[in-house]
């Protein structure tokens, strides 16, 4: 860690990471407890604005918002966080054998790649998910699905560049094993790129689906996310509560900013 | 040669060239290596000599099996040789700190322990002029000359019985440089190593080596014991090789 601020000893970096770090542990601590219970209605207190007892406001059935933002957050980095580790990491095991053996298999592979890529991810996505219907699996499967090329790309990259250094044949004369090779020899050195994709990864993913929720094919109407809210939220603009929109459209805003900042700042040394 | 000595490498005729695309579409040839042939024996240092460019690396990566294709024949006898590469700042894993660097071949030895790994790394830093105050750097943190060492300690450490060296020594300044050499020397005495060591500087080659190859445009143009080759040397890039050193 330490390291790594000596390495990126820039704003983006600074900033993103502190941003990611209040955002991810505000989230995270919302897991554990909120202000009111996300679901408990208080006939009391109907759609009124932000105050000192709730300080985003309440909805039509007198649901904390600010609690309910925690919530659907939380569920929204969850959703990220598997779709990042399994995109990223399909993605890197087959970056890494394919630039690593290169041969048939990387030709195909990589026609497959280009092929997927030829799609905007997102359209991809859209489709896939009208076809499998909504649900909260069904969009990690189907953004991860749509993550593996672009990591497979990179790192495909990186191993083919780099298995050609001389640290690397001079492993192989050691009688160093393949296996070893990649992940000792070759893997930390990919880093430098693995990394900000990593975070831009987490920017997508949290954008990816509140697209897709806020379209109607990603979470289902019983599950809650950032996504899901923002659709909910549309009512309210009308009937002149825009708040509500506003601090969950806010709250995807400072999650991608973090994320987007700590992708460019881990990519520019110094 | 009076008794007989084991061969441990034999080079028969190897060829090859680099082809380059032009941007008009032609591909272009150019040869790097003609027809060269050669033996190395157990317990030799072999020097190969000549000017930038004349296919020397090219020949080390031949033999060492880094060169995807090429005409004839190389053979080994023993077991496959270690290497010291050429440039240094592409030899050690930039990820890596110089200890790991140093212990990962230890470990794939599976001779020794813990404690062993670590007391054999550090009498080799400071064989080759360093210590222990460098197991903690990265390689970017060390200077050239320091980078080579550190390559040098690596192919030793594997304890080898023949070592492909490519300008050890030519980063060095001449005080580091002499005690290299000597250490290569005693390693030649004491195990009966070989080398193959690349140079362009004919004093280096004359302290180490006991026969010479020269190259040029990747022909060898002459072949012979160190002694012939500095006091009666037969091919004229030969004699101005040596007078250039004088
Ligand atoms: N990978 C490559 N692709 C194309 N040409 C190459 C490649 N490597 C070397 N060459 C060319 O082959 C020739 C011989 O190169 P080589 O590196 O073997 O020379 P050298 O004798 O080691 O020179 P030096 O003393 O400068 O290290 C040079 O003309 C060089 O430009
Ligand atoms: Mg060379």
């Amino acid at each position: 860690m330490k390291k790594l601020f000596a390495k990126h000893n820039n704003w983006f970096f600074k900033v993103g990471l502190i941003l990611t770090v209040c955002m991810v542990g505000i989230v995270i601590i919302g897991q554990f407890w909120t202000p009111y219970d996300p679901n408990a209605m208080d006939a009391a207190a109907k759609a009124q604005g932000p105050s000192l007892k709730h300080l985003l406001g309440t909805d039509y059935f007198g649901r904390d918002i600010f609690s309910r933002i925690l919530e659907g957050a939380g569920a929204t980095l969850l959703i990220a966080f598997f779709v990042v580790l399994l995109g990223a990491g399909m993605g890197t095991l087959i970056g890494a054998l394919t630039g690593y053996f290169g041969g048939v298999v990387d030709e195909i592979l990589m026609r497959i790649c280009d092929a997927l890529t030829a799609f905007p991810s997102v359209l991809l996505a859209l489709i896939a998910l009208a076809i499998l219907g909504p649900g909260r699996l069904n969009v990690i499967g189907v953004l991860a699905l749509v993550f593996i090329p672009s990591f497979a790309r990179i790192v495909r990259a990186e191993f083919s560049r780099i298995k050609k250094l001389n640290y690397v044949s001079l492993a192989k004369l050691q009688g160093v094993g393949h296996l070893r090779i990649m992940l000792r020899h070759i893997l930390p050195n990919t880093l430098p790129v693995l990394l900000p994709a990593i975070s831009i990864g987490f920017n997508n993913a949290v954008l990816a689906e509140a697209s897709m929720s806020f379209l109607g094919v990603g979470v289902s109407a019983s599950e809650v996310s950032l996504g899901r809210m923002l659709s909910d939220s549309q009512n309210y603009i009308l009937r002149g509560m825009p708040w509500y929109a506003i601090f969950v459209g806010l709250t995807i805003a400072l999650l991608i900013l973090g994320f987007s900042l700590l992708g460019e700042g881990l990519q520019q040394e110094d | 040669m009076a008794e007989e000595k084991k061969k441990i490498l034999e080079v028969r005729n190897v060829s090859t060239s680099y082809t380059r695309k032009s941007p008009l579409g032609k591909t272009k040839i150019q040869h790097v290596l003609h027809d060269v042939s050669f033996d190395l024996y157990e317990g030799e240092a072999l020097g190969l000599v000549g000017e930038s460019g004349s296919g020397k690396t090219t020949l080390a990566r031949a033999i060492l099996g880094f060169l995807p294709k090429y005409e004839g024949t190389i053979t080994h006898y023993s077991e496959h040789p270690q290497v010291v590469f050429q440039d240094p700042y592409t030899a050690l894993n930039p990820a890596r700190t110089i200890e790991w660097i140093l212990e990962e071949p230890l470990k794939i030895l599976k001779k020794y322990n813990k404690e062993e790994r670590r007391a054999r790394i550090v009498d080799m830093l400071k064989r080759v002029g360093l210590d222990e105050s460098y197991l903690d750097r990265k390689p970017s943190q060390l200077s050239g000359g320091q980078r080579q060492r550190v390559s040098i300690a690596a192919a030793l450490l594997m304890e080898p019985r023949f070592i492909v060296a490519d300008e050890p020594v030519s980063a060095l300044d001449v005080t580091i440089q002499a005690q290299i050499l000597k250490l290569l020397a005693e390693m030649k005495e004491q195990f009966g190593l070989s080398y193959l060591f690349i140079s362009h500087d004919m004093n280096v080659v004359y302290q180490l080596c006991d026969r010479v190859i020269v190259m040029r445009k990747g022909n060898v143009v002459e072949e012979g014991e160190i002694d012939q080759i500095f006091e009666a040397p037969k091919h004229p890039y030969t004699r101005e090789l040596v007078e250039a050193s004088k």
